[in-house]
């Protein structure tokens, strides 16, 4: 009987080792710990790099965007996250405007750009190339 | 400290849910099979199999969330307490160390989940959807989302579904369910090894967990709905008699199981119609009967489209074929054997992308070797695995952006379905035993 329990112990211990390196578990729980839901939708997603989500959440909250329209440019043709932002995207032009990793060359600025509808904008807030603009 | 506490009530309330309606005594005895036929195991998929349904109608009613899940789980508390006699009579050791290390695995999927909850490139197709049901739109609003309004709704409105019943509302708390769902269809598993003993059955499944899990398709993609339903209606195919005597209650059962995967994806209903067909040639009937199943399946089918059709308003498939382009395609040699060739090597690809495919076509293979003679079932998936490769060389053949296509969904499409056939390899298990 007791032979019988710690083979299982045992056998409990091993398959707990491998689930645990498998899907590295407590690296998993302690990065939890250690950055919260934000922190880790940022490093997914980026700040101003990638999608951006970082400077979603920061306007957002800034500006209360929440649920409100606005047009959004992702100038690198990347997804936009406005279904987990809960913000309204529209294509027409808008109150407001997110332009989002601006590609520009020298000492080009965003009013320089392609987008012709930039020049109805003016800039509320700015994080390295993303743009929250709004209608003049 | 509170997000590690959402996760793990998010576990519990899988457990609780889901241990509603179906007991395995009371299956049992329904199913008119002999006691200890199915196990808890079986009657915890087989709630899974009733909430999708539950999905299904609710998500039509428009009916808060929020009242849903109180109601459901209140439903399910009361259940609980009034069957854990029955519940506590069913523990055995072995289950207690099985049961141990599912919690551990999957727990460790859903800590992993939230710590990369990247949505991936579908998932914020799939996420519109479950906006609709999260905002507690109407379900007509479905026919207005961006992208892909034709697609099936039901994975979306049980992701909206729980991530809005989840302590915290986030997001990726909703999209637990998969793995929680697929977990379990990797368990039923250890009731298809025979004569093995509990801790290899064990390794095993954990192997088999090792080659099937793929966190690429559990950040928002519908793959794995799929691929759990039909390891679920594998196992209930398993307790089919295709010689003689036919079970109606489990042939319904298991049509029902493969009506779910048409409310998952469009390629669902290709399935649904493959498998569910293949399963009434198979059996053991006359050609009247026959005709009777063949005639609910289409029946299931016609209702999909009503519902789809006057509910959304919305029904359709992602690509129209012109007959024109494929019988020039066909008919250019050149054309024709190149396109044959891309997708051929593709599928070989996918099959060392998903392993388990190579272990069941090798498992079929060493059953064909030691000269048994495949049984009824074994030929039902035989027939299955042939009409199911062949859709996908007809399907990609008419695909327009062809090349794109095979990169980015046959791979998808083959893990599907991988689950299903891994039958071959327990039969081959359970014969070199």
């Amino acid at each position: 009987m007791k032979l019988y329990n710690l083979k299982n112990i045992s056998l409990i211990i091993l398959f707990t080792f491998i689930i645990f390196k498998f899907f590295n578990t407590p690296y998993n729980i302690y990065s939890i710990l250690l950055s919260n839901y934000e922190k880790r939708m940022t490093k997914a997603y980026g700040f101003c790099e990638n999608e951006s989500w970082g400077f979603y959440n920061l306007v957002i909250k800034k500006f209360d965007l929440k649920n409100k329209e606005i047009k959004i440019i992702h100038d690198e043709d990347n997804i936009t996250l406005e279904s987990l932002t809960n913000l309204k995207r529209s294509d027409r032009n808008v109150k407001y405007l997110m332009v989002l990793n601006y590609q520009s060359k020298n000492d080009e600025n965003i009013y320089d750009s392609d987008y012709d509808f930039i020049k109805k904008y003016k800039t509320i807030h700015r994080s390295n190339n993303c743009y929250l603009m709004v209608r003049k | 400290m509170i997000e590690l506490l959402a996760i793990i009530l998010q576990l519990v309330i899988f457990l609780v849910v889901f241990s509603f309606p179906f007991q395995p005594k009371s299956l049992n005895r329904f199913l008119n099979l002999k006691n200890n036929t199915l196990t808890y195991l079986d009657a915890h998929a087989l709630n899974i199999v009733f909430f999708v349904y539950l999905a299904i109608i609710f998500s039509f009613i428009n009916l808060d969330l929020k009242v849903l899940f109180k109601s459901h789980i209140i439903l399910s508390i009361i259940f609980f307490i009034v069957n854990f006699k029955e519940l506590k009579s069913n523990i055995s050791k072995p289950g207690i160390l099985n049961f141990f290390i599912f919690l551990l695995i999957i727990i460790s999927i859903f800590f992993s989940i939230s710590l990369n909850l990247k949505l991936n490139w579908d998932g914020h197709h799939w996420i519109e959807k479950a906006l609709v049901f999260f905002n507690g739109l109407n379900i007509q609003e479905i026919s207005n989302v961006k992208t892909h309004p034709h697609y099936p709704h039901v994975g979306s409105y049980i992701w909206a579904y729980f991530w809005k019943n989840s302590l915290l509302e986030l997001e990726y708390l909703g999209r637990f369910f998969q793995p929680y769902f697929y977990i379990i269809s990797i368990f039923l598993f250890l009731n298809l090894l025979k004569n093995q003993s509990n801790n290899f059955r064990l390794l095993f499944i954990f192997f088999i967990i090792l080659i099937t899990f793929e966190p690429y398709l559990l950040a928002g993609y519908q793959e794995y709905l799929i691929f759990s339903s039909l390891i679920v209606a594998a196992r209930f195919i398993n307790l089919i008699n295709f010689k003689d005597y036919t079970n109606y209650k489990i042939i319904f059962l298991i049509f029902l199981i493969f009506y779910t995967l048409c409310w998952f994806k469009d390629e669902g209903t290709v399935y649904y119609i493959i498998f569910s067909s293949f399963l009434i040639i198979f059996l053991n009937e006359s050609i009247q009967k026959k005709l009777l199943f063949i005639s609910s399946i289409v029946l299931l089918l016609v209702l999909q489209y009503l519902l789809q059709k006057y509910l959304i308003g919305i029904y359709d498939f992602p690509q129209k074929i012109t007959f024109t382009e494929v019988y020039n395609d066909v008919v250019n040699i050149k054309i024709f054997i190149t396109k044959i060739y891309k997708i051929t090597l593709h599928i070989l690809i996918s099959f060392i992308k998903y392993p388990l495919w190579l272990l069941s076509i090798f498992s079929l293979i060493g059953l064909m070797l030691m000269k048994i003679n495949l049984n009824k079932t074994s030929q039902y998936y035989v027939c299955c695995l042939i009409l199911n490769i062949c859709f996908i060389f007809v399907i990609f053949f008419t695909f327009r952006s062809f090349d794109f296509m095979l990169k980015v969904s046959l791979d998808r499409l083959l893990f599907q379905t991988s689950g299903f056939y891994a039958v071959f390899l327990f039969m081959f298990l359970n014969k070199i035993r």
